[in-house]
């Protein structure tokens, strides 16, 4: 009887040593040193360098570099910030045009208390030459981490590499330096008609909210920003889901923006029964089951712990149709009628494929920006949903395509707007001939199938993506 | 004699309160600069001060955005007393950020420029006892006006305080009637952005009363309560919020005391 007792004891001393040094391990994990993702079009700019999870630090060593191979982005200077700047701690650095390392040594008797999710560690300032292209980024590489906490402990921080990008920050809007009171303004005005945002790289600046629309919601969250009720724009962009059908192969993908990768994905309420949520990629698949409505929330979350979550409703209908071939971005200029496909391909239950009529419900093409517009197919069991693009313009103003009396090859050209930067057809890079004229030749393809145009500004945004069947002139 | 001491006593009367504004620059550069400015206020002992921020702008403003810093460890200020003020309470789109300790940011926008006159943000900050007699400095970060092209307004921030008065003290030497209108000269032009409710105040005790300030001239001012006063003491109070043409801040604040019959 005395001998069980002190197993028991041994047993209870065992799970509190063990349960000692638990919380370690997961506290070790979730340390993470980040170098800021930074947007601007800009001669300077300001990365911050954040430590997160981490409550008492006695030393920090980092070395951050940019690619020497590289003349658009320089090192120009480093600013230590809060308690990192304050007699709390001796600070040494060691920078050169390219590399920066930093030495952060306690002075304190007692290990600084950082006492905060997310401390600012201090700003590195680069100077952004005329070289640093549009749409291009420079990448900041955390080289060496070193680090001591609590009774000189060593911290592994998991660590964050940065990028400077040359783009419009997002909510900056009209300026370089980031979201203002300025961008909430001229987003007021673009609602109100008086000034609309036309430029696709300025419109996605002010989506803060990635729903397709420039609406008010963009402008109060932007003075939320400034304000410093949000820390970040991180959102989930995929508005709503496609309908499933039994037995039918589903796809779907939980599109994030503004936020620090890597993402997690994770879904609360019921998912169709045969499909699964990919937790590192938000993809959605698998083979539904059962027929039924389904509702269930998607919650992501970013490489720094910022969350955010959208409830999504999928109908899974037990239909002869089991899969719909989703159509592409279609652009339609503002106030005119897209050009919606009315019928598309299609796959029955029995796997043969073939060709289904499709009703399309009104576009209102009054305000600029994304919309979702659902189709009826067949015999209206199976519904789908197709993105349309309204723009100012139409990005293209004429395609031209002559097959080659001799080769097996037709040439095409495309005549574009000034917006247009590079196109791409049929994921093949088109010669820029000048004049907005883009010209390529392209073998393997026959008459009666679809070629693809994607077409890009200089900052690398989509601007269109167009299908054309391919009807030759001799 | 007599006639002269009470030629003197007049002089008293249209206070010559003001105090030497210095230094003595060009005037005219920077007189319709816009200012935002943070109430000054003087406590000698524990207690609350309300504390507000003020925008004077002859510039249409379509939108704008601060930060007001203070050391929390000195003050304390209730996030959820924190109340937006007349010039921006009204309009459709304004955010007030009290999340961070020692912080209170406000940003606003409107689709057009218009002239803001008044408060834009009042909160009480309290000081214990154990600061008491302590400086405590509130200043204003990142302030930003902007007009409805989003081109940056030029905007002088003016810092504020709770500290002890430190000032010139003076005492009327007669009784005043229940309607009495001060006159307040000084001794070179005055910005007129920044005479404020802010830099002049009429106090019974701790009781704020409502004036009207009327400008006379560049370098003087009229200052009348809005209600009939009470026989009984009351304290003229002009802030180192009161600056001169050229931006300069008065060299002292003044407070003068007088007596209703």
């Amino acid at each position: 009887m005395k001998k069980q007792s002190v197993h028991q004891w041994l047993f209870v001393v065992v799970l509190l040593v063990a349960s000692l040094f638990v919380p370690n391990v997961q506290a070790a994990t979730s340390e993470i040193f980040e170098v800021g993702e930074i947007r601007s079009l800009g001669k300077e700019v300001r990365v911050p360098i954040v430590i997160h999870q981490t409550q008492q630090l006695t030393s920090l060593n980092a070395k951050i570099s940019i690619p020497k191979n590289q003349q658009a982005v320089r090192l120009k200077s480093f600013e230590p910030a809060g308690i990192f700047a304050s007699k709390d701690f001796r600070f040494l650095e060691d920078r050169d045009a390219y590399t920066l390392s930093l030495d952060f040594l306690s002075q304190a008797a007692k290990e600084p208390n950082l006492s905060k999710k997310r401390t600012v560690v201090g700003y590195m300032t680069f100077t952004l030459t005329d070289a640093f292209i549009e749409g291009t980024s420079i990448p900041l590489t955390v080289e060496t981490i070193y680090a001591k906490g609590r009774n000189g402990a060593d911290i592994l921080f998991d660590t964050l590499p940065g990028k400077i990008e040359r783009k419009l920050p997002v909510g900056g809007v009209i300026s370089s330096d980031g979201p203002s009171a300025a961008a909430a303004m001229r987003i007021l005005q673009h609602v109100d008609g008086s000034n609309l945002i036309t430029e696709e790289e300025m419109r996605l600046s002010a989506d803060v909210d990635a729903n397709g629309i420039i609406n008010q919601d963009d402008a109060e969250l932007i003075l939320d920003y400034v304000t410093g009720k949000i820390h970040s724009f991180f959102t989930i962009a995929t508005i709503e889901l496609d309908n499933a059908a039994v037995g039918g192969e589903y796809y779907a993908k939980i599109e994030v923006r503004h936020g620090r990768g890597p993402y997690t994905f994770k879904s609360k309420g019921t998912l169709p029964a045969g499909v699964k949520i990919d937790a590192n990629t938000g993809v959605l698949s698998g083979t539904p089951k059962t027929a039924r409505n389904y509702q269930f929330t998607i919650t992501a979350t970013d490489g720094v712990g910022n969350t955010t979550d959208r409830l999504f409703e999928v109908t899974v209908v037990d239909s002869n149709i089991i899969q719909v071939d989703k159509p592409s971005t279609v652009n339609v200029r503002q106030g005119e009628k897209p050009d919606l496909p009315n019928r598309l391909p299609v796959t029955y239950k029995d796997k043969t494929r073939g060709f289904e009529p499709v009703i399309w419900e009104a576009v209102d093409t009054a305000e600029l920006g994304r919309k979702l517009i659902k189709g009826t197919v067949g015999n209206g069991e199976f519904t789908i949903t197709v993105e349309v693009n309204v723009v100012n313009e139409n990005y293209i103003k004429k395609i031209e395509i002559t097959k080659s009396p001799f080769m097996d090859w037709h040439t095409i050209r495309l005549h574009a707007t000034s917006e247009v930067y590079s196109v791409r057809v049929n994921g093949q890079e088109m010669h820029h001939e000048g004049g907005d004229i883009y010209n390529t030749n392209l073998v393997n393809v026959s008459a009666g199938s679809n070629i693809v145009f994607e077409l890009r500004d200089k900052y690398g945004n989509l601007l269109e993506t167009k299908s054309e069947l391919l009807l030759p002139k001799k | 004699m007599p006639v002269l001491f009470m030629k003197f006593i007049r002089i008293m009367l249209t206070l010559v309160l003001l105090a030497t504004i210095l230094p003595i620059k060009s005037t005219y550069a920077v007189s319709n600069q816009s200012i935002i400015s943070v109430t000054t206020a003087y406590l000698e002992k524990a207690g609350t001060v309300n504390m507000s921020v003020s925008i004077d702008s002859d510039e249409q403003i379509a939108a704008g955005s601060f930060d007001v810093e203070f050391d929390s460890t000195l003050t304390t200020v209730q996030a959820n007393r924190v109340v937006l003020g007349e010039t921006v309470s009204s309009l459709p789109l304004v955010s007030l950020g009290t999340e961070e300790v020692g912080k209170i940011s406000v940003a606003w926008a409107q689709t057009k420029g218009v002239k803001m006159e008044g408060t834009v943000v009042d909160f009480p900050a309290r000081i214990v006892a154990a600061n008491a007699g302590e400086k405590v400095p509130f200043k204003l970060r990142n302030v930003q006006l902007y007009n409805a092209q989003g081109k940056k307004i030029p905007v002088k921030a003016i810092n504020g305080q709770i500290k002890p008065f430190d000032g010139k003290e003076t005492e009327h030497p007669e009784t005043v009637g229940v309607d009495k209108v001060w006159t307040v000269r000084l001794s070179e032009p005055y910005h007129l952005g920044t005479l404020t409710e802010q830099a002049v105040t009429l106090k019974r005790g701790t009781i704020e009363e409502e004036i009207t300030i009327t400008p006379l001239t560049d370098r003087s001012f009229q200052v009348k309560a809005n209600s009939p006063l009470r026989k009984t003491k009351y304290t003229l109070e002009i802030t180192e919020q009161l600056s001169s043409a050229n931006g300069s801040k008065l060299k002292e604040p003044v407070r003068h005391i007088f007596t209703v019959r």
